[in-house]
């Protein structure tokens, strides 16, 4: 505070601003003192984040980093977990993570840097974006030697990629038992402030350089390809702000978003939004969207909805799952649920009832059999779907969902239902 | 590599001749796996000042050269640096 940092740090929105209050909202008996943060609209996890929200979060950290020694302070941690998003900008959460820089010592959470955001970017770069999911089983980012192992051999001629990753790992390796023998004594170089700006910019420059290029996707034509016209797509935004006006969200959930055309109804009236989708593309894409027109309330994230986000880390109490970060006001589930039922074999009531942990209010939409994207599903595979009808659906729904509401597309014949959670008040 | 490292870590980083003889050692041997995972932050702490010492190197060369730069353009001040091209 004193260093001006929390200001700096703050005017930039670099960091989570926060109010000193009163002791007596500690969280435990002889508390120093108590910070209230500014709330965030949700919490994401890094294995959730598409390629580019990861590289724009080290990035910020770096930033950070070097504003920080500038104010004679240093980052002792560079978790990926310590940065959130307000739309397109990366903030910083964690206000502890400040202490004050000593000449020649150097920056303790190199490693941490390295293993939570270069080594996850460059995997995801120069492999494969899937990579990205091993943050969601390595919770304090990629070990080194993994990553070393995994990049291909080219990525050694890149200086910052063979000094921050392959010699990185190859130290460690090397003096992996230095501390327990007690032959070497204990290492403690020193680092020039210089050194450390050169090390910052040299991380910088390296992450800057990985970048994607964008592959067609399962789903990247899906819009092109859709079996419905101009008038279903206009009835269903139409369905889409009616269900927003009703529920009166502050947060939407929208799952299975693809490149976040609906999600964009309820994030542009400013109300929080989420969107979630399977596919690291369409997240990529719809985060470069939210980077190109400065989306202020709009969340992509990647996720498998038939394998959702986990409680994770030490007694699964460290990161919250996916149902106990929510539930949302409004679930939009939109050209979704053929995928759950018929390709990964999900009950319709059973989906219903995970909806219904998910969100207060819904809007579903049933795709029926005759639809050609469920021909296309049903292609290679016996039809075993016999309850897969708008009868068998509604029967399924209720039992979590009073129903408001029902639409029927014209051109395509599927149905939107509005619904709300039963036992919710109104 | 230690040809740079001998004269130009001096002026920029305390580093020792220990921490130069383990970059050599670093590049040069193939180690075996067998202790990984027991203590990461050594080596950690040393590639940090290894490469520490390279761009701290780098800015410094970056630095002089700025000032070797500056001072032939000095003596032309018809044609100032910023003008050729940047």
């Amino acid at each position: 505070m004193a260093s001006g940092l929390y200001d700096a740090l703050v005017e930039r929105g670099w960091l989570v601003a926060h109010e000193e209050v009163g002791l007596e909202l500690a969280a435990h008996p002889g508390a120093f003192r108590v910070l209230r943060p500014d709330p965030l609209p949700f919490v994401s996890h890094p294995f959730e984040w598409g390629f580019g929200q990861l590289r724009a979060a080290g990035l910020l950290t770096l930033q950070v980093q070097r504003l920080a020694l500038e104010h004679g302070m240093t980052l002792k941690d560079a978790t990926a977990y310590n940065v959130q998003w307000r739309g397109h900008r990366p903030v910083l959460i964690d206000t502890l993570s400040f202490v004050t820089y000593r000449r020649g010592e150097p920056w303790v959470a190199y490693r941490q840097f390295c293993q939570h955001f270069l080594a996850p970017v460059a995997l995801a770069s120069h492999c494969d974006v899937r990579l990205l999911d091993l943050l969601r089983i390595h919770i304090d980012g990629i070990p080194l030697d993994l990553a070393s192992r995994l990049l291909p051999t080219r990525t050694r001629l890149r200086p910052g990629m063979y000094a921050h990753l392959h010699l990185h790992s190859r130290l460690q390796q090397l003096y992996s038992g230095a501390g327990r023998k007690g032959s070497n004594g204990v290492v403690r170089p020193t680092v020039s402030r210089r050194g450390l700006e050169g090390l910052i910019q040299s991380l910088e420059s390296t992450l800057e350089g990985l970048r994607w290029s964008l592959p067609k996707s399962e789903w990247g034509d899906y819009c092109s390809d859709m079996t419905y016209g101009e008038a279903d797509l206009a009835e269903k935004r139409r369905c889409v702000v009616e269900a927003i006006d009703t529920a009166k969200p502050r947060l939407v959930f929208d799952l299975g978003a693809n490149a976040a055309m609906f999600s964009l109804l309820a994030s542009e009236r400013g109300i929080d939004t989420v969107a979630f989708d399977l596919d690291p593309v369409a997240v990529e894409r719809a985060w470069r969207l939210v980077v190109a027109s400065r989306q202020e309330h709009l969340l992509p994230l990647r996720l498998d909805l038939t394998n959702p986000s986990p409680a994770l880390g030490w007694a699964h109490t460290e990161r919250a799952s996916l149902a106990q970060r929510g539930p949302a006001d409004l679930v939009l589930a939109l050209a979704l649920v053929h995928h759950l039922a018929i390709r990964n074999n999900i009950r319709l009531k059973q989906v219903a009832r995970y909806f219904a942990e998910l969100g207060r209010a819904l809007l579903v939409e049933f795709v029926p059999k005759e639809d050609s994207q469920v021909q296309r599903l049903l292609a290679t595979r016996e039809d075993v779907f016999t309850d897969y009808n708008r009868e068998g659906f509604e029967t399924a729904f209720a039992r979590h969902f009073e129903l408001r509401d029902s639409r029927t597309l014209a051109t395509s014949g599927r149905v939107l239902y509005r619904m709300e959670r039963r036992g919710e008040p109104g | 590599m230690a040809v740079w490292a001998a004269p130009v870590t001096e002026v920029v980083v305390h580093m020792t001749p220990w921490s130069v003889a383990v970059f050599v050692a670093g590049t040069l041997l193939l180690p075996s796996m067998a202790e990984a995972y027991i203590d990461l932050g050594t080596g950690s702490l040393l590639a940090q000042a290894l490469i520490a010492a390279v761009m701290g190197a780098l800015i410094a060369l970056k630095g002089y050269w700025a000032r070797i730069r500056s001072f032939f353009s000095r003596r032309d001040p018809s044609e100032p640096a910023e003008q050729k091209g940047e």
